[in-house]
């Protein structure tokens, strides 16, 4: 099964999780390491989430952006989702997320 | 001190027997004594061992064949040592391969039968748990099994998913387990109108079905009393933010059919599009998800807004969730929306549901589906078929009402602009019949009632709209978006409801009085026109309150109406 890598990187205050394979409920673990140590870092003042190599999200991985964002928020933290494209793009549009998160 | 094993003894030779009992017991363990193979075999199956001691040579029946025997008629397994004077490599293998476990030449060592039998009794704590293992989770297994049966009665009935068996609506739904996250379940308003709801739950089995729990009794509640949609929509959304965490959400599709006008109204929020297709194969509509899903928004983000369409010509409304798109084949492609409505086009329209499921069938070839599938699809007539809300020409008054009566209760409302914004007032004043027991077989009647004059006032006395805005092409629409936007914009107006119950000579009577602030309407083009004329798409409703009423009358110029409705 291919599942996601997560990569880390901080700069400037900014981090960026960069995403990669499968966005799914398997992610669930690896994905909230990878933010939650972001959130407790008081230097970031915000997070990207990059999705651009991500080809697979399902309803469960748009649940994790959605706990994502209220933790964000409650750490006075701005969100935005990244590269987005193909299925990522068509499944964000169909659930309206760009009613709810940055779009970059 | 390791547990207590209990061991069998098989020995020939009874100074060997009392020599190795000895030990053995000096060990601590529990000993049984056999003198031949027979003997060992009777042992061996009324008692189960820890472990057996086997000499090979012994009269009757010999250690090999004991060992063979036993291992065919035990369920468990009993480790067995030989206990042997022969020493080649081919007496070696054949007891291995007749089940035996290991070998102690004799004379016996006794310090390596102790190893040994400590080497077995490590390996029986093992064999042990994992019996013990295999035994808990067949339990588990079980009790789990009970309860997804339990669960699949109660969700089955819950969603009453087994009298969804409707006029007009076909659905299907293959689930990715042993439960559906997505449900589709339709009811009737008590105007007749077919209210339907397509919600898919994040992710799937269990604990999706679970996310669309509690939007089934709001479900069928609000559409009972007559709520639209909108209002249907605000209070799942309201409802599913209450109960579910933050992760989980619920997209959904709501349609509101009023069949004999020929309108629908529409919600969609994070479900693929819905099309409406006419029996050329034409797609008049799409509408896409235009709002997130429910149980993301709070109630105030909320936009609970519907989208409306008038349909001219006989089409099919399609409906269907997020896993009949993405439903993957061998090579992993998506059935995709192209697809979809591709073979929906390309099929005859009273074809198009079954070969829709054959397509889908194909396409994933029997590989499990990654999510749930789900598909409605319904049948808009270009004429209504279909019965009107059961009709009783209303019972003439033999008398005037006079001004002193036998009023049995009174209720009298006075809403102003800010109420008449929020609320739906019909189903409200339905709400307080049902408290004030009025009989069920009233309902729907009254309900159209109150809807129709209640409307009049609203539409044509406060928001001075004029209904033959309808009459155009897409005069629907602009219609209703007209009276949004006016009545989002309203300041002044005023709505007096008063509702009475008396009894004159033999009757029960229901007086329905509704006056507003506007400056009246054409009443008389309205009640003139006949109920059949079903070809405009207003005016019917009037003609259809004068015949079920007692007495209709207007005054004011049309800004004040009465009604009385005999109930018995």
């Amino acid at each position: 099964m291919s599942s996601i890598q997560i990569k880390n990187t901080q700069e400037n205050g900014k981090a960026i999780i960069y995403l990669a394979g499968r966005f799914d409920f398997n992610s669930h673990r690896q994905f909230r390491e990878a933010y939650e140590q972001a959130l407790k870092e008081p230097a970031i003042k915000s997070i990207e989430i990059d999705l651009g190599s991500v080809d697979y999200l399902d309803s469960s991985a748009l649940g994790m952006l959605l706990l994502l964002r209220e933790k964000a928020a409650n750490a006075s933290k701005s969100l935005a989702l990244a590269n987005c494209r193909g299925i990522v793009q068509q499944v964000i549009e169909v659930a309206n997320f760009n009613k709810l998160f940055t779009i970059r | 001190m390791s547990k207590q094993l209990k061991i069998l003894i098989v020995d020939d030779t009874e100074q060997n027997l009392f020599l190795v009992n000895r030990f053995i017991n000096k060990l601590g363990h529990e000993t049984v004594l056999a003198r031949n193979g027979r003997e060992a075999v009777e042992r061996a199956q009324a008692e189960t061992f820890d472990l057996i001691l086997m000499d090979v040579m012994m009269p009757e029946m010999d250690g090999y064949e004991a060992t063979r025997r036993i291992r065919e008629i035990s369920p468990h397994w009993m480790p067995i040592l030989f206990l042997t004077a022969k020493t080649d490599d081919a007496d070696y293998i054949k007891g291995i391969q007749i089940g035996g476990d290991d070998y102690i030449t004799k004379p016996i060592n006794l310090a390596l039968l102790e190893a040994r039998i400590k080497a077995i009794t490590r390996i029986a704590e093992i064999q042990q748990q994992n019996l013990e293992n295999a035994q808990q989770l067949e339990l588990y297994r079980n009790e789990n099994e009970r309860e997804l049966q339990l669960a699949k009665h109660l969700i089955s009935r819950i969603t009453r998913s087994e009298s969804t068996e409707r006029q007009h609506v076909r659905s299907w739904n293959m689930p990715a387990q042993h439960f559906s996250g997505d449900i589709f379940i339709s009811a009737h308003t008590p105007a007749d109108h077919l209210h339907l709801l397509l919600a898919d739950g994040t992710g799937h089995g269990l604990s999706a079905a679970l996310n669309v729990f509690p939007v089934v009794e709001v479900f069928y509640g609000m559409t009972s009393k007559g709520f639209n949609i909108s209002s249907i929509a605000q209070e799942l959304n309201r409802k599913i933010k209450q109960l579910l965490p933050t992760e989980r959400f619920v997209a959904a599709t709501l349609v509101s059919l009023n069949f004999s006008e020929k309108i629908l109204h529409i919600w969609n929020g994070g479900n693929p599009p819905a099309l409406f297709m006419d029996e050329k194969g034409t797609i008049q509509h799409r509408w896409k998800s235009i709002h997130p899903a429910l149980g993301i928004f709070q109630d105030h983000e909320f936009d609970a807004r519907s989208e409306v369409f008038h349909w001219p010509d006989a089409g099919q409304l399609i409906l269907c969730s997020d896993g009949l798109i993405e439903a993957q084949n061998r090579d992993g492609e998506e059935f995709g929306l192209g697809r979809l409505e591709h073979t929906l086009a390309s099929a005859a329209i009273d074809q198009r549901h079954d070969a829709l499921i054959t397509a889908v069938r194909q396409h994933t070839a029997g590989l499990a589906a990654h999510d749930d599938v789900s598909l409605a699809t319904i049948d808009c007539p270009a004429s209504d078929q279909g019965d009107l809300p059961a009709q009783k020409t209303g019972i003439k008054l033999d008398h005037p009402v006079p001004e002193e009566r036998a009023c049995r209760w009174k209720v009298g409302l006075h809403l102003t602009a800010a109420e008449l914004k929020e609320i739906d007032v019909v189903p409200m004043l339905l709400t307080w019949m049902d408290q004030l027991r009025l009989h069920r077989s009233h309902r729907s009647q009254i309900f159209l009632i109150f809807t129709e004059l209640f409307n009049n006032a609203l539409d044509h006395g406060i928001l001075n709209l004029d209904s033959e805005l309808k009459q155009h092409p897409d005069g629907f629409e602009l219609y209703i978006e007209q009276r949004r936007q006016r009545l989002a914009n309203l300041q002044h107006g005023i709505v007096e409801i008063d509702l009475e119950r008396f009894r004159q000579q033999n009757s029960e009577i229901l007086r329905i009085h509704i006056k507003d602030s506007g400056k009246g309407f054409d009443y008389r083009r309205y009640i003139s026109a006949g109920i059949s004329s079903s070809t405009r798409l207003s005016g019917r409703g009037l003609a259809l309150v004068r015949n079920m009423c007692s007495e209709l009358e207007y005054a004011s110029n049309g800004s004040e109406v009465t009604v009385y409705y005999t109930l018995a």
